[in-house]
């Protein structure tokens, strides 16, 4: 049989039929020309004769010819160039594409399982490398990043420092403007302040922004043209609240202004100071910092009237302004520093004599210190480094998605090897025809890199969506959603090519081995057998139970710590904060920002709260100058009557300063004493209120009603301020918190008041009263945005969305794992039943029951999963004291959530055994023996 | 189904064509039969005028199975290979009836004109 076989395949090249019709029809023909032979020789023929005659019958050009005709007729076989000899390459790819099209539609189930896998590995894994990459990859939005240079100096800087990162990366600003205009290394040198919160008012709407103080050079130097009007120039940066310019951001201009370009020249009301719209920054353009985007860009010398209360921007002990230089064309790094230290030497001695007389530098021993300093240039093509710290963090987590990622491919590659041999036949008999090997191979990869960019594809969706949600839940941190502003759930070009990379990368990687070790095909037992070989696998099989066992440990280390975290956040919202949230609505004012006093800060409050009270469906109504629940937490060092610190003890308590009411308000319990009234005022006797903790721990065992306390340390400070109650702990710090020692006072005496947080406790829908709150304060305070607009219970919301991030991210990286794992099980067990298809069929023929051999494949997957487990549960022991630190209320032991994992894995591994356990009993022993 | 003798094209081509078809299309009416046996059988009955050879036979076998006219099937007999047997399906049968109507009323008008000639 088989040489004819052989005979027909040769005149079947060509042809491109689908390897199971190619065969069928070899198979046939072969038929055909056996029984030929056989009747020639029985009609006395010699064996060579009855063969050439037998074959004579195969006129190849006219079997070819007609099959082609036929075949192809319904089929629609892509035809090749030049025919069935010389094939051109790009037809042979297009071939390649169609072929693996078909295989990939004939196979829809592996099809769907292989694309999900890839598509949930790569999006995790693009939407981390977005994260990193907006953060701390890509260079500025700039002409020429590269020769941009970060400036640090390392002088002893007394006096008022301001740092984000480093205080080596802050200047003063008048040696600012002296590097400047001194030095002959930088075709430019700006500086900026970054972090400007502004009360902006237009057409008699007023809101809250984000600003940035910038040098009048700041656009010049980095290159930036405006998209409309000017940016600023050097003479926009003259003397101090003499430059009432400001030039939008375009998200900012598009976001607030709807791209109205009639915005120009018009005046804006930022903190109350009149300043004209020159100019639109370019569209993609936010600044020098990564991550950052500010709203709109303000001259240096208006910081008097943006910052208020800190006007340091002439002291030369005033550190706050960060500077970046372009260096001159063909200027090396180290040529620059070089050339700029003995200009910078020569300022600090200049000013020396000026610090000197501020008596920020008191002793000789400080002046050497800074005469000390050094100035030291970094590479800013990707702009002020301020979120390096996040280096170590964000690798941990993209090795983490990186790992899952991996998981997915190995688990691709074991389906593949299953379908490998699967393939076995159709492999050989195309071996057979003559195609090379590594044209076999080719084929093959053309087909997993199919399955690899529809799973690319399908993946960016995924990692859109992740990343969409990592970003909501990290805005809603007000203390890290002005430095990560500018992070957007967009993918730029480097992101894009980072997932074809990855698509690649995993297509090469769950497809080379089974790829090469499918092609190796064995011709002989291959056609003999037709049929999957029971030899070899073997070692194929150890292997991906063993990847099974540690995938299945893996996700149930993820899933306990999922569960561990899911159950902290359950704790969390349930527990007791020390006083009610529910039925208040919450808002913020910041007069200060716009030139209020203390004192007028104080009497707009008093008369808000009053106008407030009238309000219908207003229960009581109360203000504090420390928003809660906001990780804002103000402390002081106290002292307190009678109370003799031991040495080493810390005396610093948080301190809030709150209005009449407060503690009624909110539902805190006036345990001795009494709450602030509204005669408690500036002129009356000063008076403090304080929490059980403060109690316990500096009036032990005595009543503090009537005891004293004053700000301060040391012999000069004498208690003055009377207790007059003490009320319940409460968690309005930190939810995780177990009650910090707290002293209030009431705000009316507090001397630096520019702002606060109102608290409404209403009887009707809390977020209905929000409108009328905003019509009192636009009467009350004409101009003053509110900002911070929600319900108590919402701001609780916010304060737990780091646990509800870290929560949701490790359950979906966990059930990840987990799916995965169960794919990877899967496919073992229907591989080794595919394997064992005839040892199965012989049982089943001489009376095994199915029962039995439903039991023993299921059993048999039950052992690897219960070995995963098992390993997996004393990872997870071994770890979880790692995670204690971020769990509450829950041991890292918690033996529910081990319980639970373990349970659920094993449910689902049973599900994942039972399929191809019930196709196993469901073997033919006819059919599977057939070829025996 | 036109009269495909009736194409001026190529004639000859699909004279044969039909023909061919039709001796499959009887030969499969009254049982399956397998390709080898539909050849012999050709083979017997035209007693060695006409063969097929497998060149020719399979494709057009594949042709009328594609065409639903005949339908294969795997059968294994014991102590034998599989073999594939085409039998008629209806389709089939409601063109081999035309077709056998359309081979007389040929056959009929080839013969008078050539036993007028003859006459």
């Amino acid at each position: 049989m088989q040489e004819w076989s052989q005979e027909i395949l040769k005149r079947l090249a060509g042809l491109n039929l689908s390897p199971a019709r190619e065969a069928e029809i070899v198979e046939e023909v072969a038929q055909h020309l056996e029984d030929r032979y056989q009747e020639l020789t029985a009609g006395g023929a010699t064996e060579e004769e009855a063969r050439r005659v037998a074959l004579e019958d195969l006129e190849e050009d006219l079997f070819a010819r007609g099959l082609r005709l036929v075949e192809q007729e319904v089929r629609r076989e892509p035809v090749l160039a030049g025919g069935g000899g010389r094939v051109s390459y790009l037809a042979s790819i297009w071939q390649d594409l169609c072929y693996g099209l078909r295989q990939l539609r004939l196979n829809p189930g592996f099809t769907f399982v292989a694309v999900l896998t890839l598509a949930l590995g790569i999006g995790v894994n693009v939407a981390i490398f977005s994260l990193i990459n907006q953060m701390l990859l890509r260079p500025l939005a700039v002409t020429h990043p590269e020769e941009l240079v970060v400036l640090n100096s390392t002088e002893a800087k007394n006096g008022s420092t301001w740092a984000d990162y480093d205080i080596a990366a802050s200047f003063s600003y008048p040696m600012y403007r002296d590097l400047r205009d001194k030095n002959k290394v930088f075709a430019g040198l700006l500086a900026c302040f970054p972090y400007v919160d502004v009360n902006v008012s237009w057409q008699g709407h007023a809101d809250r922004a984000h600003a940035e103080l910038v040098s009048g050079n700041f656009f010049q130097v980095l290159k930036v043209r405006p998209a409309l009007g000017r940016v600023f120039l050097q003479e926009d940066e003259t003397a101090p609240g003499a430059n009432p310019v400001a030039v939008l951001s375009y998200g900012y201009w598009l976001r607030h202004f709807g791209g109205n370009r009639g915005v120009l020249n018009q005046t804006l009301e930022i903190n109350a100071t009149a300043l004209t719209v020159v100019g639109v920054a370019p569209p993609g353009f936010t600044g020098v910092q990564l991550a950052m985007a500010p709203d709109l860009f303000i001259p240096i010398t208006m910081k008097a009237q943006m910052t208020p209360g800190w006007n340091g921007w002439h002291n030369v002990s005033d550190y706050f302004l960060a500077v970046m230089g372009r260096l001159e064309p063909g200027m090396s790094l180290t040529r620059a520093q070089a050339g700029l230290q003995p200009i910078f030497h020569g300022i600090l001695e200049a000013e020396l004599p000026m610090m000197i007389a501020h008596k920020t530098i008191t002793s000789a021993e400080e002046q050497k210190a800074v005469l000390a300093g050094k100035i030291e240039l970094t590479p800013g093509a990707r702009g002020r480094p301020v979120l390096q710290d996040l280096v170590q963090p964000l690798t941990l987590v993209m090795a983490m998605v990186g790992l899952v990622l991996l998981i997915a491919c190995a688990n691709l590659a074991g389906l593949l090897l299953a379908r490998g041999e699967a393939r076995q036949h159709e492999i050989a008999l195309r071996l057979a025809m003559g195609a090379s090997r590594v044209r076999l191979i080719r084929q093959l990869l053309t087909e997993n890199l199919m399955v690899a960019i529809a799973g690319g594809a399908v993946g960016l969706l995924i990692g859109w969506w992740t990343l969409w949600s990592i970003l909501s839940g990290v805005s809603s941190l007000s203390l890290v959603a002005a430095v990560m502003s500018g992070l957007e759930a967009d993918f730029d070009a480097r992101v894009l090519a980072f997932a074809a990379a990855v698509t690649t990368l995993s297509a090469l990687f769950f497809g080379l081995l089974p790829a090469l070790k499918a092609s190796r095909a064995d011709l002989q037992t291959s056609l003999k057998e037709l049929g999957p070989s029971s030899s070899g696998g073997a070692e194929s099989v150890r292997l991906r139970k063993l990847l099974v066992v540690a995938q299945v440990a893996s996700s149930v280390m993820l899933l306990i710590a999922s569960a561990l975290f899911g159950e902290s956040l359950i704790r969390l919202q349930r527990t007791n904060l020390g006083m009610r949230i529910g039925g208040i609505v919450q808002f913020s004012i910041q007069p200060g920002m716009s030139h209020y006093s203390p004192g007028q800060t104080v009497a707009l409050l008093d008369r808000l709260r009053q106008d407030i009270a009238t309000q219908p469906g207003v229960v009581s109504v109360t203000a504090a100058e420390d928003p809660l629940l906001s990780g804002v937490n103000s402390t002081d060092t106290m002292k307190f009557e009678d109370h003799v610190p031991v040495k080493g003890e810390d005396t610093t308590v948080s301190v809030n300063s709150v209005g009449p009411s407060f503690f009624s308000t909110l539902g805190i319990p006036v345990v001795l004493g009494r709450e602030f009234r509204e005669n408690d005022t500036a002129s009356s006797p000063k008076v403090a209120v304080i929490n059980n903790k403060v109690a316990q721990m500096f009036f032990p065992g005595h009543n503090p009603l009537g005891m004293h306390l004053a700000i301060g340390w040391g012999p000069d400070v004498h208690p003055n301020i009377e207790i007059v109650g003490v009320v319940g702990n409460t968690k309005a710090l930190d939810p995780r918190d177990s009650g910090q020692p707290i002293v209030y006072f009431p705000y009316a005496q507090d001397s630096g008041m520019s702002g606060a947080t109102f608290y409404v406790r209403t009887d009707t829908n809390p977020s209905a009263i929000a409108g009328a709150l905003r019509k009192v304060a636009a009467r009350d305070a004409p101009g003053q945005p509110l900002y911070d607009v929600r319900t108590l219970v919402q701001q609780f919301d916010n304060a737990m969305s780091p646990n509800r991030l870290l929560t949701f991210f490790t359950l979906s990286l966990a059930l990840l794992a987990a799916l995965l794992a169960t794919v990877g099980l899967y496919g073992v067990m229907a591989y080794s039943v595919a394997r064992r298809t005839r040892e199965i069929a012989i049982r089943l023929a001489v009376g095994a029951r199915k029962v039995d051999v439903l039991k023993q494949v299921i059993g048999n997957g039950l052992r690897l999963v219960l070995i995963g487990v098992a390993v997996g549960i004393a990872g997870a022991l071994a770890l979880t004291r790692l995670l204690s630190s971020l769990l509450y209320g829950v041991t890292p032991t918690e033996p529910l959530a081990f319980i639970g994992v373990a349970l659920m894995l094993i449910a689902v591994a049973l599900a994942a055994c039972y399929i191809p356990a019930r196709r196993a009993t469901k073997v033919d022993p006819v059919v599977a023996l057939r070829y025996e | 189904m036109d009269g495909p003798y009736m194409d001026t094209k190529a004639p000859d081509v699909e004279w044969k064509k039909v023909s061919a078809e039709l001796l499959i299309l009887s030969l499969v009416e009254a049982r399956p039969r397998h390709g080898y046996e539909i050849s012999k059988l050709i083979e017997q009955r035209s007693g060695g005028t006409v063969r097929f050879h497998v060149a020719s036979l399979y494709p057009l076998l594949y042709r009328l199975e594609k065409r639903g006219w005949v339908q294969g099937r795997w059968v294994e007999k014991p102590g034998q290979r599989r073999r594939r047997y085409y039998r008629l399906t209806s389709e089939g049968r409601r063109v081999l009836a035309s077709q056998r109507h359309g081979w007389r009323a040929f056959v009929a008008a080839v013969n008078r004109i050539v036993e007028v000639e003859h006459a």
